[in-house]
C-alpha cells in the first residue's frame, strides 16, 4: 500500500522564479511559508501521486536540472517538513523513508 | 558603482490602507485621520473585487492598516473575502476589538494581529491618542486576539515619550501574550509634522533607546535601525484608501503611481518610472553592514526623500549614513509626484 500525497485543501502557491523560491499560503490555520527550490518541487509533485511516483519524478526533475540534492533523504525531509507545515496531507498512512530509498 | 536590490517581476505582498477614518485622534497620525471615512474612499463593495483581482495577479499576502481598519464599514466582509486567497495581517489600535470581534477574526482566518501602543501606561498612551480609555482598550484587544489564537505583535513608534518606556512596553507586550515587539521610526508624515519638535529624537537618542531596550525572554524584536536598515522598496506594494497605488504607506504623502482600480497593479509595478527607480537600489550611498544583513541598499526611501529631497539620498535614520543630519528638525514639505514624473534625475515635480 503506497502513500498518496496531496496539497492540503485551500493551499495557494505563489511562485517567485526570479528569486528561486515560492510562497505557499495555508488558510487553516493561516500561515505563509517560503519554500526553497527542493520543497517547491516536491510540493508541486504532491498532486495525488503515490510516493514512489513522486520520488521517480523528483529524481528525474533534479537530474534534468543538474542541481544538487537529489537524495532520498532530501525528498523524505521535504515531505516531512511540508506535512508539518500543513501544506500536504497523506491519504494512506505508511512509512515514507523506505519507499523513497527504494525509488532511488 | 551601480547598486542593485533584489528583483521582483510582480509583487507577492501588498499593504492596504483601507480607510483614513479612526475613532482616535492621535497627535502623530500619518493619515491625518478623521472620525468618518473621507470622500472618495473605496467602499467594501469595491475593495472585495479589487482584492480578488490582486490575488489573481499573484498577491498572496495583504497587510491591512488605516486609519483604523475596524472602523471601516464592511471590513469584516472584506477580510472574509480575502482570507481564502491570501495571508492577512491587521494593524489596529484595538478600539472596538472585543472578545467577540477577536473570535470572529479568528473564525474568518486572520493570520496575524499587530496592535499599536503609544506608551506603557494610560497617561502616555491616551495623551498621544487623544482619547481617554484607549490604552485599556488596546491592551484588552491584545489579550482578546491572543486568547482567540491569533498570533499578535505590539508596535510602538519611537518618540520622545515612548523612548524611556520601551522596556516597560516590551514587558507589557510579553505579559499580554504578544509574540514580538516592533519598534518603528517616526516619519514626518501627516499630523506628525505638526508635533515633530515635541516627538522627534536625535539619531543618538534613538540609538541609545534601542540599546537600552530590555526584552523578556521569548519576545521577538523587529526594528530597522543599523545594522538592520533595509531598503524594502524592492518588494513594496501598497494601495491607499482611495484606490491609488502608492508603493508603500510611508510614501503616502509623496507619490501617486496611479489608479489601482483602473490599471492592474502589476502593470503599474512594471511600468511606472519612479516606482521602478525606487525599487532598483541604485542609491548614492549604501551601508555595508545593512546591505549585508538585509540584501538591499540605502535604507528607507521615504526617510531619504523626506530629509534630503532626493530619492537616491542616504537614509538619515541609519547611523552609518546619517552624516550629521539632525532628525529633530522638521524637514520641509515635499511635492507629491504624479504618475511617472521624475525631474532632474532624482527630484520630483508635482
Amino acid at each position: 500500500m503506497a502513500t498518496i500525497w496531496s496539497a492540503s485543501p485551500g493551499v495557494r502557491l505563489r511562485p517567485i522564479p526570479e528569486q528561486e523560491c515560492c510562497l505557499a499560503y495555508v488558510p487553516r490555520p493561516p500561515a505563509l511559508h517560503g519554500l526553497n527550490l527542493t520543497s517547491w518541487l516536491v510540493l508541486s509533485l504532491c498532486d495525488g501521486r503515490t510516493q514512489p511516483a513522486i520520488a521517480e519524478d523528483y529524481f528525474a526533475a533534479v537530474a534534468e536540472s543538474g542541481g544538487p540534492g537529489a537524495t532520498a533523504g532530501a525528498l523524505d525531509s521535504a515531505l516531512i517538513q511540508l506535512e508539518a507545515l500543513g501544506l500536504i496531507t497523506r491519504t494512506v498512512d505508511a512509512p515514507i523513508t523506505k519507499t523513497c530509498k527504494e525509488a532511488q | 558603482m551601480k547598486r542593485s536590490n533584489p528583483v521582483l517581476d510582480t509583487p507577492p505582498k501588498i499593504t492596504i490602507g483601507i480607510t483614513e477614518a479612526c475613532p482616535l485622534r492621535c497627535s502623530y497620525c500619518y493619515a491625518d485621520c478623521a472620525r468618518s471615512p473621507k470622500a472618495g474612499e473605496l467602499s467594501a463593495e469595491r475593495w472585495i473585487p479589487l482584492l480578488q483581482d490582486l490575488a489573481a495577479q499573484g498577491v498572496i499576502q495583504a497587510y491591512f492598516e488605516g486609519g483604523e481598519p475596524l472602523a471601516k464599514p464592511g471590513f469584516l466582509s472584506i477580510l472574509r473575502a480575502t482570507t481564502p486567497l491570501m495571508m492577512t495581517l491587521l494593524r489596529t489600535h484595538g478600539i472596538g476589538l472585543t472578545r467577540e470581534v477577536a473570535n470572529e477574526l479568528a473564525d474568518i482566518g486572520l493570520g496575524r494581529g499587530l496592535v499599536d501602543l503609544m506608551g506603557a501606561d494610560a497617561r502616555t498612551h491616551d495623551a498621544a491618542s487623544g482619547v481617554p480609555g484607549s490604552f485599556e482598550q488596546s491592551c484588552a484587544a491584545i489579550r482578546h486576539l491572543v486568547a482567540a489564537g491569533i498570533p499578535t505583535d505590539v508596535l510602538v513608534i519611537l518618540t520622545v515619550p515612548t523612548a524611556p518606556q520601551l522596556s516597560d512596553i516590551a514587558r507589557l507586550a510579553a505579559e499580554l501574550g504578544a509574540k514580538r515587539i516592533g519598534v518603528l521610526r517616526l516619519y514626518p508624515l501627516g499630523r506628525a509634522r505638526t508635533v515633530w519638535s515635541e516627538l522627534a529624537l536625535s539619531m543618538e537618542a534613538q540609538t541609545a533607546a534601542l540599546a537600552a531596550l530590555q526584552r523578556p525572554t521569548g519576545l521577538g524584536l523587529m526594528q530597522s535601525w543599523h545594522p538592520n536598515d533595509h531598503n524594502c522598496c524592492w518588494q513594496a506594494a501598497a494601495i491607499n484608501a482611495f484606490g491609488r497605488a502608492i508603493g508603500c504607506m510611508y510614501l503616502r504623502d509623496y507619490v501617486d503611481f496611479g489608479d489601482a482600480t483602473a490599471t492592474p497593479y502589476n502593470e503599474i509595478f512594471r511600468t511606472d518610472p519612479l516606482y521602478r527607480s525606487l525599487r532598483s537600489g541604485d542609491v548614492e550611498e549604501s551601508c555595508g553592514d545593512c546591505s549585508a544583513t538585509q540584501g538591499s541598499h540605502g535604507g528607507c526611501r521615504s526617510a531619504a526623500f523626506a530629509f534630503h529631497g532626493r530619492w537616491t539620498a542616504p537614509d538619515p535614520f541609519d547611523s552609518a549614513l546619517n552624516r550629521g543630519t539632525d532628525l529633530t528638525l522638521l524637514p520641509p514639505p515635499r511635492p507629491r509626484a504624479s504618475t511617472g514624473r521624475i525631474a532632474d534625475g532624482n527630484n520630483l515635480v508635482g
